[in-house]
Formats: structure tokens, sequence, C-alpha cells
């Protein structure tokens, strides 16, 4: 089963769930086994360094996911809906405002770099 | 044996130590409302005082890394956690497949590609600790006895890192009816 299928459907939430996937690997015989186990090491540390960066893992998340775009998106107009209800409050200044701009902001920058 | 894997989990996953806040993590280097405060003080936001435990060790991070949202001591705990998990994977495992095949599984555990999802994700602690309590609860149900008393502590505590610990209960059921069989 390929890791991006996983990591569309499950995402982080399968982490308890290789418990059970493990056990089950386990009782595979021994040389295949230790060969997958190598191609695993090197395959996390590649993983490990896409997180390293947000636009490394902005990336390989759009790449891998489209259902982490349609994700995105509705945190996108979550955040836009807070902005709003946050600007109608009559004691809120503008500057008040300026982190949750500048978040949004970011996130749209990130899916439009990982698209183009 | 079992430590050696422990630690090249951390080696491997290590490459995330230098990362950034990403994704949700924003929202835990935003928060100073809640994480900000002294250790155990009550949580101004609703998730945070569901996720209680998770909370706690954001707020220990935040401490350690001299009241300062750093993203090192956030991933450094992550690691942290993955690298207990793989020992009490092997804990948990061994009356049922013996030292050999526990230690391959734990390995399996610590290095497979998915675990990154979560192991180098700062805001998916939560699992991770869910977890960490999940397998003591059952490193502790496979004692017995008034050990049981403990392994609902921990399923509490479970509970109390990410609400999603609930549905790892059933794990439980699986767990006692293979020890049965062994």
């Amino acid at each position: 089963m390929p890791a991006w299928f996983f990591d569309s459907v499950f995402e982080y939430r399968t982490y308890v769930f290789m418990l059970p996937w493990a056990a089950l690997l386990a009782l595979l015989p021994r040389e295949p086994l230790l060969f997958l186990l190598s191609l695993w090491i090197y395959h996390s540390q590649e993983r490990a360094g896409y997180y390293r960066t947000n636009l490394d893992f902005w990336e390989q998340a759009f790449k891998e996911s489209p259902a982490k775009t349609r994700v995105r998106t509705r945190h996108i107009e979550q955040l836009l809906i807070d902005l709003e209800r946050k600007y109608k409050q009559p004691a809120r200044r503008w500057e008040d405002l300026q982190p949750e701009i500048d978040r949004v902001t970011k996130l749209i920058e990130g899916i439009c770099d990982a698209q183009h | 044996m079992i430590i050696t894997i422990a630690l090249l989990a951390f080696a491997v996953f290590g490459r995330s130590l230098f990362g950034e806040f990403l994704f949700d993590d924003p929202a835990i280097s935003d928060d100073e409302d809640s994480l900000t405060r002294p250790l155990f003080t009550r949580p101004v936001e609703l998730q945070r005082r569901q996720r209680a435990l998770t909370t706690l060790a954001y707020r220990i991070a935040y401490q350690i890394s001299g009241r300062r949202f750093l993203p090192f001591t956030f991933h450094a705990m992550n690691l942290a956690v993955h690298a207990a998990n793989v020992v009490l994977v092997y804990v948990v495992l061994l009356p049922l497949l013996g030292p050999e095949r526990a230690t391959m599984a734990a390995a399996i555990f610590a290095f497979h590609p998915l675990q990154a999802s979560s192991v180098c994700y700062i805001s998916a602690l939560a699992g991770m600790l869910a977890t960490l309590h999940t397998l003591l609860g059952l490193a502790e149900f496979q004692l017995g006895g008034w050990h049981l008393a403990l392994a609902v502590v921990s399923q509490y505590f479970a509970w109390r890192s990410k609400p999603d610990a609930l549905f790892y209960t059933p794990l439980y059921l699986i767990y006692g009816f293979l020890l049965a069989r062994t």
C-alpha cells in the first residue's frame, strides 16, 4: 500500500494504528523484512527532511494529496470567517487583526507557491 | 537492542529538529494566552482544556526553551515521545511475539516512513502522547490484578492527551483476546 494513500486518508492519525500493523508485518520472514526496514529507514529520513521547512512540506503535501488542498481551503475560509467576526466587534482595532491577516496571507502564499 | 532502535529512531527523524513551526503549528506559537501561563493553571481555550496533558507538554517545552516558542525544543519533545513509544511497543508485543519478532515490530513502528507525519509534526504530539499512555495502559493490562486500575488511569491520561483516544480502547479487547490465546 503506497504511503500517499495512508497519508491522504489517515494523515498523522495512523500513528497508533501502526502498532497492529507493525505486529503483523513482524511475522514476515526475516530477510525480506530486514530489506524493507533498510528501505524504510532511508525513506523515513527523506520524509523527515521534507518536514523541515514550510515550503517543502506544502509542496510534498499537495503533490501527494489533493484532499489536503481542500482541507487547507476550508481552513482559510474558517480563518476569514473568524476575521470578519472579530472585525465586527466594536472595540477592535485594525492593528489587533494584523497577526490573523498575516496568517491567512501566509497560508494563501503557501498554496500559490506549492501549485506553481 | 531495543534501546538502540529507539536511539536510531531519534537519529532517523532527527532531520526535523531544525525545522520550523508549520501547517497548524503556528496555532501553538500564537497561543500565548494558554501556553505561556504557569504549568498547572487551567487553560483558557476549550481545546487546550480537553487536551490538558498535551497543553502541559507544550508548556514544558515553552519553559525549557527559556520562555520562548523555539521549534527545536518542540521537535525534540516529539522525538523523545516517539523513542519512548518504540520501547513500549516492544514491551507490549513481547508476550505475544517473543523477543526477536517484538524487536522487529518495534523497529517497524520506529522507522516506517508514515510515522514521519506524526514524529516531525509538532501539532501531532497529542496523538503521540495518547499513544504513549495507551501503550502504558496495555503494558499494565498484561500484568493483570491491581495493575488493571493503573491501565484505566493510563487510558484516562490518553483521553486527556487527545479525546480521539476513546477510540483506542478496542485495542485492549484485541490485546486481551490475543494474550489469552498465548
